[in-house]
């Protein structure tokens, strides 16, 4: 008996936390906290109706509806679902989400280290993971910054950070000294 | 009256074609253009830059400035999106499905020139229809009210969602998460709602972190994988330009852009946006090959662009006549006329004359002047699909990093950009349709306040409205179209990833 009730809870587990089920389970796990968020929700004004948290709790409504039923139709076709191309490995994950772990690098230090030296950091060391070399990306990323920084801060004028651990301040005056007797 | 017409217009052509404004529409142009390109700027922002310059310009020549830029960045937002899978903007959305997907087939030369030919016929078309329609149009926008908008929303929405994935179930979830995604931050009152205590997050979650992660990052993360895998398909030989059949058959599809864009874009709050997304569902349901729908269908680039073009247009019919901004971009022009002692209104076109057709000459110069200025540089454009992948992926995303910190100057957009990437990346594999999400977070804000207005004018009735035409007409059109493709025995649906 409880050999049965763990092998079926395994299989369900399966089902629910592999492959294009995932989503949908997290999205229905997503709904319940959402719907739950919508009770901490209090209306300002009288003559609001409706309040604050309605709309939140129809969609919430709707949402983990429509979860369910995906999973239910699929519960339905599981003997179609090739459960050998699903799973995979923690690493193969990692090496594939591996640029947007060196994007959140690059957006750790972006603030501190300032717009320019960061994107030099971040594109030099993108290209080379992607098995460009040293030299080149080095080259690449020093005119990529300089142009992308030029084209936001001076063309657009567009709040980019200029940094707080490095004096590029004075520089910064400096060139909109010059630009500006040109 | 038309020989009323005629005249006035044609003394607004004889000062947008003196050679100082030829001038200022030729920069606007080429200034709209390059700026629309970059994420996060979009037209609005174009604008806005803008106006420094044209302020200092005489009321004419800024008027011509600006209409020319707002239509050079709509172009130029469609262009970032056709080759490089990167929306600048939310009209320039729906220009990745089938405008990406030729690029990806060699074919972004007939997709940046159909844009461009399409943007040029329906922005001329909804330019004729301000024209003729202003004042009448002023009227049929007035008859919307908070319940005719809820109700064009939910068929605006379901339309689309029922339209872009193989599994409606999976696309209206993705729909119901933007919706979602829409109502986080300060709520029309100002309470925050599911803000989680961050500060961050009570002005919402940033559309631009939402739209460039889950199309650009994840595109990103693909190519990446191929090209680890020594995967990436051959850079293929790119036709530059159009052949004439390409274009002829893409003609009826860039008049019915033209004409649902503008009957979309005079509708306050509707935007470029909505157009492009209900033209591209209303092509794909009338087409007779729906299936190369999302696999680099010209029509599916052709009926979008015109349709997002001529709702720009159309957006300045409430402008105008009822001093009413019809979306952001509009929003900031209105600006620029007050602060030009401009006032829209009724009264428009009886006190300023010179202004309105000075207008409306201007849009048609801005028009001919995108397309003398896009198509020679198409072939440029293009080559940056050439340009090899190991500097072309961390150059997207330095741009969409400058893009969205600019935006907001917030590294949590930043952060969120990152994990909707991830969460794009995901959806991308396992057929989960990335548009509905777009669509629920652009439209979700607008929807919530026309749904809460109208339950407090029918005391939290909703069904009290069911004996307005309009409403009406819209729920069963989105009925007819949730149910037509399944009756129909399941079109083949778009890939739209």
């Amino acid at each position: 008996m409880w050999g049965y009730v763990m092998s079926s809870l395994r299989t369900l587990a399966r089902f629910l936390f592999l492959g294009d089920r995932l989503l949908a389970s997290i999205f229905l796990l997503l709904t319940l906290i959402y719907f739950s968020e919508t009770f901490s929700l209090e209306r300002t004004l009288a003559s609001d109706v409706v309040g604050p948290a309605s709309f939140p709790r129809l969609l919430a409504a709707l949402g983990a509806a429509l979860a369910v039923a995906y999973l239910i139709q699929r519960w339905r076709q599981r003997e179609d679902i090739d459960s050998r191309s699903e799973g995979g490995n923690i690493l193969d994950a990692v090496v594939e989400l591996s640029p947007v772990i060196v994007l959140v690098g690059y957006v750790i230090i972006l603030e501190p280290l300032g717009f320019v030296p960061a994107t030099f950091l971040y594109f030099s060391t993108t290209m080379v993971l992607l098995g460009e070399g040293w030299l080149k990306s080095v080259m690449y990323a020093v005119i990529i910054a300089t142009l992308i920084f030029t084209l936001f801060y001076y063309g657009l004028q567009a709040p980019i950070p200029t940094g707080e651990l490095l004096p590029l301040d004075p520089l910064l005056s400096l060139m909109e000294d010059f630009i500006e007797n040109l | 009256m038309y020989a009323d017409i005629w005249s006035q217009l044609m003394h607004g052509f004889a000062v947008a074609l003196q050679p100082e404004y030829l001038a200022y529409s030729f920069a606007g142009s080429l200034l709209g253009t390059v700026v629309g390109v970059l994420p996060g700027i979009g037209p609005a922002g174009a604008l806005a830059l803008l106006l420094p310059i044209v302020l200092s310009l005489d009321p004419t020549g800024a008027i011509i400035m600006l209409a020319a830029a707002y239509t050079g960045s709509m172009y130029g937002g469609s262009t970032a999106s056709i080759l490089l899978r990167v929306p600048g903007d939310t009209s320039a959305v729906i220009a990745c499905l089938d405008g990406h997907e030729m690029a990806r087939a060699g074919r972004a030369g007939p997709a940046l020139c159909i844009a461009a030919i399409g943007s040029y016929i329906a922005g001329t078309m909804a330019v004729v229809g301000l024209m003729l329609m202003a004042p009448v149009i002023a009227d049929y926008a007035l008859a919307f009210g908070a319940p005719e908008y809820f109700a064009l929303y939910i068929f605006g929405l379901t339309a689309v969602a029922s339209l872009v994935a193989k599994s409606l179930l999976k696309a209206l979830m993705a729909l119901t998460l933007g919706l979602m995604l829409s109502t986080v931050g300060q709520d029309l009152m100002g309470v925050p709602r599911f803000t989680f205590d961050l500060v961050a997050l009570w002005d919402g979650v940033q559309f631009l972190s939402v739209t460039l992660g889950l199309f650009a990052l994840s595109e990103v993360l693909d190519n990446a994988k191929l090209l680890r895998k020594n995967s990436l398909g051959k850079v293929l030989k790119h036709r530059v330009y159009i052949a004439l059949k390409e274009i002829k058959e893409c003609l009826g599809a860039i008049f019915r852009g033209g004409a649902i864009g503008f009957s979309v874009g005079v509708i306050p709050g509707c935007g470029a946006a909505t157009a492009s997304f209900i033209d591209y569902a209303f092509e794909r349901q009338i087409s007779r090959h729906p299936e190369r729908f999302g696999k680099g269908e010209i029509k599916g680039v052709a009926g979008p662009e015109s349709a997002n073009n001529a709702a720009s247009a159309g957006a300045f019919v409430p402008m105008l006549a009822l001093g009413v901004p019809g979306s952001a971009t509009t929003a900031v022009m209105l600006g620029a006329f007050y602060m030009l002692n401009i006032q829209p209104g009724p009264l428009l076109f009886m006190e300023r004359p010179d202004v309105f057709w000075g207008m409306v000459a201007a849009l048609y110069v801005g028009n001919i002047m995108l397309l003398i200025l896009n198509l020679p540089l198409i072939g440029i454009f293009v080559k940056i699909l050439h340009t090899p992948m190991r500097i072309l992926l961390p150059l997207i995303i330095t741009i969409c990093v400058a893009g969205i910190y600019s935006n907001d100057g917030l590294v949590s957009s930043l952060i969120l950009f990152a994990l909707f990437g991830i969460l794009g990346y995901y959806m991308r594999r396992h057929d989960y349709p990335l548009v509905p999400v777009i669509l629920g977070v652009v439209l979700g804000e607008p929807m919530e306040e026309s749904f809460r207005q109208s339950m407090m004018m029918s005391q939290g009735n909703l069904l009290a409205f069911m004996n307005h035409p309009i409403v009406l007409t819209f729920l069963v059109l989105a009925l007819l179209f949730l149910a037509l493709p399944r009756l129909a025995k399941r079109r083949p649906a778009v890939g739209d990833e």
